[in-house]
């Protein structure tokens, strides 16, 4: 095989992105990252718990591969968080148990974490709990503690991913949606979109929750996803108590259960549910009363107590693409030459993610008899955005003397600057909420209703477009329907035209 | 000015004169209040009086060419027929003006043949080169 | 890195903050600085383009950017330094009694040192999800606040078929602005069995209009996930919970919330003001002082007004405390309690001195008629025809009469006669 193999990554969620890091190392390869939204990251891996998990949930016998990639992901996860510059806390996980039949579970636990790799396990009793977790629920009686869980920022780890493979060469096509897969004799020749035709050697399908989809029109597959909800409940930082764990409930054969968490930002967090969906309601991101109050019933078994309703101050929902056959779906396929699979990526995607891309590498070299070599040039790191918030008093006026725009506060709750904006729309950023998960304005106690507009005039201002244009998530989210007389512009265009 | 048509109507209405909200019910002859009920004081026999035809001061904003913002807040100077507002909302979206806009500055003068004009609430400076 | 030091500093260039500014430099305090975030002077006078403003302040009937300018024509023929674009982010309080605020503008970080305080930074408003409106995170759903700002300062209409959701003063005059741009208003939704705003508004901003009210109902969720598409309303019972069955739907493209208000205090908190719960804002005895000596506090952080006329007043007050602090100092007392009875939710100044006059600002907790206030230690009482939650109450009541009070506390009643 001569020249360059011009592969196609179809989503740019946390899996598309970090194999498209991966695959950016080498000189084999051009490679385009597809993506139907208007930004990276939008799909599941916008909404979900950023545990990186220790890796002792997955059965090895019957979910082979979620079992050795989550493990092995933890590990690369260690690597890349420092290289690309990613928001984590190691802080560990806790798997708490109330009885004895919760702790035969946790032995069970143990032993499975053991036999996929997993170190420095261990099961502790309710005095070395209550010194590792002081908020944890009286009730525990022992818990398996992980010290190599993390929680990690699900967006700022896709942003980081995606800038750091552009640096590299990537070519990055948001709001470009797969329309067909074109396939001559029996090898993939191109991507049809709503854009344009892209000619194409090989196509990976990271399409998340449309995986089935993308693989009908490569003729191949034979599973199906299925959409699951999971709601969750968001405090304001000044919210008390804290956790400084990541603290489960002993699991079920279903679910690892609804977790209290505190997110890489400081603020705790409660949820998931598991909803099992309707195939056909693949956006369906709504909350629900009844999801809401199971969340909060289940949060307050695992805390002596949760902070007061009226200081969550948000909730939000995301969905997790179950594979019909339950672990992971990462393969080629015989009769379509160049279609790999890299779906079915339900919990624990976030943490496989990095070793997924090792491993889609790695059927790239077979497939295609590739040693690859890599790039000269590769620039292993990324920095992110310098945030304000986080600078000591000498940065800030540091800060603020190279950048006035520094000193300019926008989001009062989150203290995010103006000079950060502007560097998230430098980096991609196009919409509200591409500049709300990249530097956090927005997000704080008021949800945005003092800052939205100042974040919209912003934007209006860097792009070059009518402020009502601006919009919330990319075409048809506009924050307004035209400018303040449109309605009486439309009016009167209709009685000309009636009188003409 | 005298009724063209016989006007006997009877309105109904809340009266704004003090916090009470006393609902009126007022009984019209040709035109002319002739007996109000439901008020719990006098004031209400004049607010029902001034209700026939209920004049409002207009609120809204025109567009701006040139300016730091994009609009200007204008209002009428006086009160103005409730029943003309769809009318002068309809002409008030074709109005341009070019900044600088000073507040109390006529927007419109004898606006719909009133005897008053439309003027601005605000300043609008002319944008700044950046 | 600029440090200044000045007599009084002023956090906020809302009404209340830039009255208080002319009020201390009239009383001759004449190093003062205003400190405003936003890079325009008014606070939300500027966006609120309706009449209504200034009767009591002006003698006027004013819009809001009318008011702003005649305040801001006051404060020009003053020597008051006015810091535009400016972040206050910590107040500290120094052994010495000096407060010194810092905090970041346009290209610099500041230092202000002051001997006196007045905080006057307004509130925010709540957001859907402190009123529990379920569903997905459609563009289309803006506070009252926003959807204001965006119309009618930056010319955006945000949608054509609208609900507004909560009754106040505010969620009614955007029902009339959107109209007025020709818009579809479908309906105004309150949970409580009464209108939330000033009769005056539900006639002239409903009526006029034919938009209707939907009194004891509840928005539940929002439908749609690119655009807002509809909501979803339920009836509720007395004790505002849904009415099984009685779910309805409503089309429509923006939803207006109008939902409340909070004043914003984390500043104060964070400098160890108490706050008080039932105000939100923070614990002031009748120099409008906090509990921290020589932080004054104005305006909407102090308590949630309904009108501007009132925050501007508080302002004043706020500002002749200060000047005496300044030039004199505060007398030391042991302040008496002002204590919440029959049918009071929230009543400011919570601490009294009994040495001069005090205006009470108050709100009771459900609608009454025939009322009469009672503050029933120094015998004066106060008739009003109709007390409404929606409508503050305010009360003056001279240094003779409290001179009168023998107990520690004093409780105000709202009694029906």
């Amino acid at each position: 095989m001569g020249g360059l193999i011009r592969v196609a990554i179809i989503g740019a969620g946390v899996v598309g992105a970090s194999i498209s890091r991966v695959l950016s190392m080498f000189e084999d390869f051009e490679v385009h990252l597809i993506e139907k939204e208007a930004d990276v990251g939008w799909g599941v891996s916008k909404a979900n718990t950023g545990i990186i998990h220790a890796g002792y949930d997955d059965e090895p016998d019957l979910f082979p591969l979620r079992a050795k990639l989550c493990a092995e992901g933890n590990l690369i996860w260690h690597e890349w968080v420092k290289d690309l510059d990613i928001p984590i806390r190691w802080c560990g996980s806790l798997v708490l148990a109330f009885n004895s039949e919760g702790e035969k579970i946790l032995e069970e636990l143990l032993d499975r974490g053991i036999r996929n790799g997993v170190p420095s396990l261990e099961i502790i009793d309710r005095e070395k709990l209550k010194m590792l977790e002081p908020s944890s629920s009286k009730n525990a009686t022992a818990a398996l503690w992980a010290p190599t869980a993390g929680q990690i920022s699900p967006w700022d780890a896709v942003a980081a991913l995606v800038e750091n493979s552009i640096a590299n060469g990537v070519k990055l096509h948001l709001s470009t949606e797969v329309r067909g897969i074109k396939i001559v004799e029996g090898r993939i020749s191109g991507l049809e979109t709503n854009k344009s035709f892209l000619e194409v050697d090989c196509v990976i399908n990271a399409a998340g929750l449309y995986a089935d989809k993308i693989s009908e029109m490569a003729g191949v597959g034979g599973y199906y996803i299925k959409p699951k909800k999971g709601e969750y409940l968001i405090f304001d930082k000044d919210a008390e108590p804290k956790v400084s764990r990541i603290i489960f409930p002993t699991p079920t054969p279903i679910s690892k259960g609804v977790v209290v968490t505190t997110t890489t930002d400081g603020n705790l967090m409660i949820g998931p549910n598991a909803q099992d969906l309707p195939q056909n309601l693949r956006e369906d991101k709504s909350n629900t009363y009844d999801g809401l109050k199971f969340i909060w019933e289940s949060a307050s078994n695992l805390v002596n107590k949760l902070p007061p309703r009226n200081k969550v101050i948000r909730f939000f929902a995301g969905l997790r693409p179950e594979p019909s056959g339950g672990d992971f779906i990462i393969r080629d396929y015989d009769e379509v030459f160049g279609f790999i699979e890299a779906s079915g990526m339900r919990s624990p995607g976030l943490t496989s993610a990095p070793a997924v891309a090792q491993m889609i590498l790695d059927a790239l070299k077979a497939k295609f008899d590739l040693n690859p070599k890599l790039k000269a040039g590769w620039n292993r790191y990324r920095r992110r955005i310098k945030r304000f918030s986080e600078m000591t008093f000498e940065e800030r006026i540091k800060a603020v003397n190279e950048n006035p725009g520094y000193g300019r506060i926008i989001c009062v709750d989150e203290l995010v600057a103006e000079a950060e904006i502007v560097e998230a729309i430098r980096r991609g950023a196009t919409t509200i909420d591409g500049i709300k998960f990249r530097t956090r304005a927005c997000m704080g106690t008021c949800q945005g209703s003092s800052c939205t507009y100042k974040v919209a005039v912003i934007l209006a201002r860097e792009l070059n477009v009518p402020l009502w244009s601006v919009s919330l998530k990319g075409p048809g989210t506009e924050i307004g329907i035209g400018d303040v007389k449109a309605l009486f512009k439309e009016k009167n265009k209709l009685e000309g035209e009636n009188q003409g | 000015m005298s009724p063209i048509v016989k006007d006997d109507r009877v309105l109904e209405f809340t009266c704004i004169i003090c916090p009470m909200g006393c609902r009126l019910r007022a009984t019209l002859k040709d035109g002319k209040v002739c007996s109000v009920e439901g008020n719990r004081c006098p004031r209400g026999i004049v607010y029902a009086q001034n209700e026939v035809e209920p004049k409002r001061i207009l609120i809204s904003v025109v567009k701006v060419i040139g300016g730091n913002l994009p609009v200007v807040s204008v209002k009428t100077s006086e009160p103005m027929p409730k029943e003309m507002m769809p009318e002068a909302m309809k002409i008030l979206s074709n109005v341009t003006v070019q900044a600088p806009v000073k507040i109390g500055q006529i927007i419109i003068k004898d606006f719909l043949g009133l005897k008053i004009n439309v003027i601005a609430t605000r300043n609008v400076d002319p944008v700044q080169p950046s | 890195m600029m440090g200044e030091n000045y007599d009084l500093a002023i956090i906020g260039g809302g009404p209340s903050g830039l009255a208080s500014a002319i009020r201390a430099w009239k009383m001759g305090v004449e190093s003062i600085v205003l400190l405003e975030e936003s890079n325009f002077l008014g606070g939300v006078l500027p966006q609120c383009i309706h009449p209504g403003f200034g009767l009591h302040y002006f003698r006027e009937d004013l819009t809001g950017p009318e008011f702003a300018a005649k305040l801001l024509d006051q404060l020009k023929s003053t020597g008051v330094n006015v810091l535009s674009g400016s972040y206050a982010e910590h107040l500290e309080i120094k052994s010495s009694g000096e407060k010194e605020i810092s905090g970041y503008m346009y290209g610099r970080a500041f230092k202000v040192k002051c001997k006196a305080v007045i905080y006057a930074a307004g509130c925010r408003e709540r957001s859907r999800f402190e009123v529990n409106i379920l569903g997905d995170r459609p563009v289309g759903v803006y506070t009252a606040g926003e959807a204001q700002t965006l119309m009618d300062m930056y010319g955006v209409l945000p949608g054509s078929e609208i609900v507004v959701v909560g009754s106040g003063d505010v969620g009614l005059i955007m029902a009339r602005r959107f109209a007025l741009e020709g818009a579809d208003v479908k309906a105004v939704v309150e949970v409580m069995p009464y209108p939330g705003g000033l009769t005056r508004n539900i006639v002239q901003c409903l009526e006029d209009f034919h938009i209707p009210l939907y009194l004891s109902c509840m928005v539940t969720e929002i439908k749609g996930s690119g655009r807002v598409e509809g909501v979803k309303i339920v009836r509720v019972d007395e004790k505002l919970n849904p009415i099984n069955g009685s779910e309805n739907y409503l089309k429509c493209n923006a939803v207006i919330l109008a939902v409340g208000l909070k004043p914003r205090v984390e500043l104060l908190a964070k400098a160890g003001a108490l706050i008080d719960e039932a105000t939100g804002g923070p614990v002031v005895n009748d120099w409008l002082e906090t509990t921290i000596p020589g932080v004054f506090a104005a305006g909407n952080v102090l308590v949630i007004n309904d009108l501007v006329d009132y925050a501007a007043e508080q302002g004043e007050r706020a500002a002749e405390s200060a000047a005496k602090l300044i030039h004199e100092g505060l007398p030391a007392f042991k302040f008496k309690r002002v204590v919440l009875g029959r049918n009071v939710r929230l009543i400011v100044p919570h601490l009294i001195s009994c040495i001069q006059d005090v205006t009470f600002y108050g709100r009771v907790g459900k609608p009454e008629e025939n009322v009469q206030f009672r503050f029933e230690e120094i015998g004066r009482a106060f008739k009003l025809p109709i007390a409404r939650p929606s409508e503050m109450f305010r009360f003056k009541i001279s240094a003779d009469d409290l001179l009168r009070l023998r107990d520690e506390k004093i409780m105000v009643n709202v009694v029906k006669v």
